[in-house]
């Protein structure tokens, strides 16, 4: 059951997106978030929209799977629409008691949810054209061309946490089924009961992964591991043509977003 | 600087006939708390020389002290008293603890705690990228390695989808991938099946026999400490015998004293001396006792 | 009565979203007072098929009864067949986590909503049966104790459900060997003294062939072999085939057998080995 879970799944791929470095990806996507929060009219609804669309064409991730990510999201986008069309001051539409729906609220809840899932599309879009290594070389890349001191740290901490997250699924499946054929319940009795039942699960889950943690730094400094510093990479970035060419089109795009919103 | 380090994979140091000593440990002690807040001796004291290209397996139970040995023979731990040399640098030299530890590999028993990343070729180039090698013969040093183990066409799995047998083959690739001259193996096979474990030991005898490296492999199951030129068994915190494996397995009495497994072809020729029956000494296989008993 | 598994199919999906098999057409009846050993490779489907004597996964197709309980029918007592069937994962004492040896090993009686007198003499007796000994044992943590005493506390935390069936997976995994004797010791006694039903999966011919009177070996999801130790190991070239090893005594025998000795094959540990060369040696002198 807990092997559904999909924490940055990668779908392999050879489209232009999958081939972008994996840096160009991160600052493009600020570049677009930037580009999709200037945005607040029909027109810059409608021209992101469309590059949006012509992402996930150039991607070739199918859309079924993206709309699968955005599934979990629902209720926080029925929550956004619902705030802002109730709360908006502006022409109202209908009335019903303390209940009023504005033109100008109905109008901010779309724009807002439809940003919502764009943003989540995009972001979810990175992951799955990127391998997670690549994902955490560019971030410890970015980082440090941004002078963040832990730059470093934070990308082994992403790493062996993506090696691990399978192993530890593994484990929380086993001492449930071992409890259980000790007659522990996980699935019935009050809320209570069964953040109780929990214990059993928690503890020896927490007590092997402090062991896994003790083992795995022995191992890691008897490979010579003493942090950053004078350390290489295998595998080294590469920028070329393609990178310079998404630079250029997410700076229009950019570009494009603010021209809409404040004109010339 | 960088070339002389690992420019001459396979070199052997001789210094006239005597082969060179590579782990000196003397009169080594360690001391540790109980978590009932005694302190203990988990080495009392030991002295062991080992060669350059030897194979020496240390048995022992649990808490016999020979995990620590070993912990100590990359300066993992220090000595409380004693001193431990690898190479004729003492482990406690503190400039010169990466030295050490890149010429001493070591692999551990958790074959799923000592891979660090996500694919294998990233897990092989781990240790060359702490030692700051550039990337193009950090490839070289992965594919190398890699090829070495057998698992070529494993470089872009995942780890966990790997069987136990060959995530320890990952770890000892990404090991000599530091290009060691002493591969420490602190029980390897303890949690792998029979075939994982024939794996394991089909591998580290022919980084043995084929690259010259000396191993130290510490183990409980006999049937491996057979490969060793020399084998070493430990009993609270003490060296209780040394020799070759003929030797040290023909003393039936003591290691069943010791409560450790003795081959079970060794034993059978014991009995049946024992019974009156004349047998060459130094039994330990099947074939052996066919042919002392087939002349 | 009996755990019987019929035509019993175990089909899931992997990450590759490939469909694997993990059981095939499975058919065993483990009976009352037997002593079997489950031999396999790792992803010979051994621990799939024993999570399906008690329960904890439901087979695709087939059916599993535990003394006349069909575990698939709706409202089946489930909690009834775990308690009946006992189960020792491997590696168990990664599953303690109670401050003490007592409330660990009454956690399974605690689940059976038993009053605290009951508990107490569960727990007891459980302990006794893995030679704990109950006052010195009784209120220490069981994360300070070996890895061997840890094990123990673990199966006494199984045995505390009064299982009539009792299945071990790998009981001896990653302990040395006076630790792996112990625990064979154990477990052979709580089979001929408290009459416990006892399933023993390994992948050591060696450990396994000298206890236990039935051998069931499989290999890629499927029982190959379902005999006595002795019918099973006439197969020995096909048990080397597939990387099972035999006993060492026993391959001696076979190769002297080979030589034209008069030995018998069917015999498993070194006293047996012992007599039967004498037996024949001396045979050979007075001839």
């Amino acid at each position: 059951m807990l092997k559904d879970i999909t924490i940055g799944q990668y779908i392999q791929g050879n489209s232009p997106v999958h081939k972008l470095d994996p840096r160009t990806k991160i600052i493009t996507l600020v570049l677009y978030m930037t580009g999709l929060f200037m945005v607040n009219n029909i027109i810059g609804y409608i021209f992101v929209t469309f590059f949006t669309a012509g992402i996930i064409l150039l991607s070739e991730i199918k859309i079924k799977l993206i709309l699968k990510g955005l599934k979990p999201l629902w209720i926080i986008l029925l929550f956004t629409l619902a705030l802002h069309t109730f709360m908006t001051e502006g022409d109202i539409i209908w009335q019903w008691s303390v209940f009023k729906i504005t033109y100008q609220g109905l109008r901010q809840g779309i724009f807002m949810v439809l940003r919502l899932i764009y943003l989540v599309t995009i972001t979810s879009l990175l992951t799955l054209t990127t391998t997670p290594i690549a994902l955490t070389d560019g971030i410890e890349s970015v980082l440090k061309a941004l002078f963040v001191p832990v730059a470093h740290e934070l990308a082994m901490m992403m790493t062996i946490a993506l090696r691990f997250i399978p192993t530890l699924i593994e484990e929380t499946e086993k001492i449930m089924k071992a409890q259980m054929a000790r007659g522990a319940d996980f699935e019935s009795g009050s809320i209570i009961a069964r953040a109780k039942s929990l214990i059993p699960l928690l503890v020896p889950l927490f007590l092997s992964s402090f062991r896994r943690a003790d083992e795995l730094a022995m191992a890691m400094e008897a490979r010579c591991y003493r942090g950053g510093e004078n350390r290489t990479r295998m595998k080294q970035l590469v920028m070329d043509k393609r990178d310079g060419i998404a630079f250029v089109i997410c700076t229009i795009f950019l570009g494009i977003s603010i021209f809409t919103r404040f004109g010339l | 600087m960088l070339e002389a380090k690992f420019g001459f994979p396979g070199f052997c140091f001789r210094a006239g006939s005597e082969w060179l000593k590579v782990i000196e440990v003397k009169d080594l002690v360690h001391q540790y708390k109980t978590p009932q807040g005694e302190a203990k001796k988990a080495l009392q004291g030991i002295s062991l020389t080992i060669k350059e290209g030897e194979f020496v397996a240390v048995i022992g139970h649990n808490g016999s002290g020979k995990s620590t040995l070993a912990k100590h023979l990359n300066a993992l731990l220090l000595p409380h008293q004693g001193k431990v040399v690898i190479n004729g640098i003492d482990t406690s030299t503190q400039e010169r603890l990466w030295d050490i530890r890149q010429q001493v590999g070591m692999v551990f028993q958790n074959p799923d705690n000592q891979l660090i990343a996500t694919t294998v070729e990233e897990d092989v180039a781990f240790g060359p990228e702490n030692l700051g090698i550039p990337p193009v013969k950090i490839r070289q040093l992965v594919d190398e390695s890699l090829e070495c183990v057998g698992l070529d066409e494993f470089k872009a799995r995942a780890p966990h989808l790997l069987s136990g047998g060959q995530k320890q083959r990952v770890a000892i690739a990404g090991v000599i991938a530091m290009k060691p001259r002493i591969l420490v193996l602190d029980e390897p096979t303890a949690m792998l099946d029979p075939i994982g474990r024939k794996e394991v030991m089909d591998t580290v005898i022919g980084l043995n026999k084929e690259e010259g490296l000396t191993i130290v492999h510490i183990t409980h199951f006999m049937e491996e400490a057979v490969f060793a030129d020399r084998v070493v068994v430990m009993e609270e915190g003490n060296i209780v015998m040394e020799g070759e494996p003929r030797q040290v397995f023909s003393q039936v009495d003591i290691l069943r004293k010791l409560r450790l497994d003795v081959p079970p072809m060794t034993e059978l020729r014991e009995r049946l001396v024992q019974s009156g029956i004349k047998l060459p000494p130094g039994i330990l296989n099947v074939e052996e006792m066919v042919m002392a008993l087939c002349p | 009565m009996s755990i019987k598994l019929e035509n019993v199919f175990y089909t899931y999906q992997s990450n590759v979203n490939t469909e694997v098999h993990a059981l095939k057409n499975i058919t065993l009846e483990i009976k009352d007072g037997d002593f079997i050993g489950l031999i396999g490779h790792t992803g010979s489907g051994k621990s799939t098929l024993v999570q399906h004597l008690n329960g904890l996964l439901r087979p695709t197709t087939g059916k599993v009864t535990v003394d006349g309980i069909n575990i698939l029918e709706k409202g089946a007592k489930i909690k009834a067949v775990r308690q009946k069937v006992g189960l020792v994962f491997q590696y168990p004492e990664h599953q303690i986590f109670e401050e003490s040896v007592y409330a660990d090993i009454a956690f399974g009686p605690k689940n059976l909503g038993l009053p605290h007198e009951k508990i107490a003499k569960r727990v007891k007796k459980a302990m006794q049966m893995v030679h704990l000994d109950y006052e010195t044992y009784k209120e220490a943590s069981p994360f300070v104790l070996s890895g061997g005493e840890k094990r123990r506390v673990a199966i006494a935390g199984v045995l505390a459900m009064e299982p009539k069936y009792l299945i071990l997976d790998e009981p001896t995994a990653g302990l040395d060997p006076r630790g792996r004797d112990e625990i064979l010791d154990q477990i052979v006694e709580l089979h001929r003294q408290e009459e416990l039903t006892v399933v023993l999966v390994s992948h050591s011919m060696d450990d396994v062939a000298r206890l236990v009177n039935k051998l069931v070996v499989m290999h890629k999801g499927e029982i190959i072999y379902n005999d006595k130790i002795k019918e099973v190991f006439k197969h020995y070239d096909n048990l080397q085939k597939i990387g099972l090893d035999i006993p060492t005594v026993t391959k001696l025998m076979i190769e002297l057998q080979n030589k034209g000795w008069p030995v018998r094959s069917d015999i498993f540990t070194i006293d047996e080995a012992q007599a039967e060369l004498l037996k024949v040696i001396r045979g050979k002198k007075n001839a």
